[in-house]
């Protein structure tokens, strides 16, 4: 059979085992070094609220915090809530950041700059 | 008119101003610090200040588009495995394109005030802890410092030498008591103090 990907799918290197952690979403158990990591940072309340709860706030200037979750989700979720894409073969090879789409304007495309493809986050090249 | 191109000498400068901006950006500092890309995680940050520099000085187009260069901040945070929802990828790329407006005009006002001015401190996200446990062993070393248990012998030595904050916390004891004479028997939620006996 053959190898979709070189490092099999997971980032295990000189070890035998990595211990499971759950999904954030689903709960399933996945290898830690399989699982797709991601740090969310987003605000406690959210923008609609923010002046809401500021003009009830007793505080003067009261900088609201944030809330810093690492996400882990196992293959199945993070390509069902699009955090990672199927990719053709050769691009699974692609191991640069993503790039997002580029929302081109009316005018001419930069002559200068190598045309951006539509490339989403790999899904574990 | 030729008002966007930066000058040789604006161009090191406005590098710099990137690099203060972007070091001054909680979020990417907190992912740097904390190691959210993995280890070359200050490697992919810096790369992210010269991705920044190229897209102000290598894109053709005349009008830059601050779409765009939000595109470059959310991949380059993308590369740090870090997804901000709070709003400030486009605080940081506007003041990235007030500042390029300025270096434009020769006007380096801005990049000296950032120059003189402390960052502010990084957010140091840890896992929560238990901290229940923590407080329980200042308050012990102060109160019980007679009594301390064998088994905790080490601990609150090393506490009340290494920690010089733990001599304020005398000080509220004394109010607790004050308050008793209200009527009211300040009872303290520290359970493992009547299990240590």
């Amino acid at each position: 059979m053959t190898f979709k990907r070189r490092n099999g799918g997971r980032n295990k290197h000189g070890r035998g085992h990595v211990k499971f952690i759950r999904c954030s979403n689903c709960g399933k158990c996945c290898p830690k070094d399989k699982s797709i990591k991601r740090f969310l940072v987003r605000n406690i309340v959210e923008q609609a609220a923010v002046r809401d709860v500021q003009e009830a706030c007793v505080y003067d200037s009261y900088t609201l915090p944030k809330l810093y979750v690492k996400m882990q989700y196992c293959v199945s979720c993070a390509i069902h809530s699009h955090v990672v894409r199927v990719r053709s073969r050769t691009n699974r090879r692609n191991r640069d950041p993503p790039q997002r789409f580029i929302r081109r304007r009316d005018d001419t495309p930069k002559p200068g700059q190598a045309p951006r493809p539509g490339v989403a986050v790999p899904a574990r090249a | 008119m030729e008002t966007r191109r930066l000058t040789a000498e604006s161009t090191p400068v406005f590098q710099e101003g990137i690099g203060l901006i972007l070091s001054r950006w909680s979020a990417l500092t907190a992912a740097v610090e904390n190691e959210w890309g993995g280890r070359d995680s200050r490697v992919k940050a810096n790369l992210i200040c010269s991705d920044v520099l190229s897209f102000f000085t290598e894109s053709k187009a005349e009008p830059l588009y601050i779409d765009d260069l939000e595109n470059v901040l959310e991949e380059g945070l993308l590369s740090l495995n870090t997804v901000l929802e709070d709003g400030s990828i486009e605080e940081v790329a506007e003041k990235l394109m007030i500042m390029h407006e300025e270096c434009l005009e020769g006007n380096y006002q801005s990049i000296e005030k950032l120059r003189t001015t402390n960052p502010p401190p990084v957010a140091h996200v840890k896992p929560f802890t238990e901290d229940d446990e923590d407080e329980d062993d200042d308050e012990d070393d102060c109160m019980d410092a007679d009594n301390a248990t064998t088994m905790m012998e080490d601990v609150p030595n090393s506490r009340t030498s290494s920690n010089p904050a733990s001599m304020p916390i005398d000080e509220p004891k004394p109010s607790q008591a004050a308050e008793a004479e209200d009527g009211w028997t300040v009872v303290s939620s520290r359970r493992n103090k009547g299990g240590r006996n």
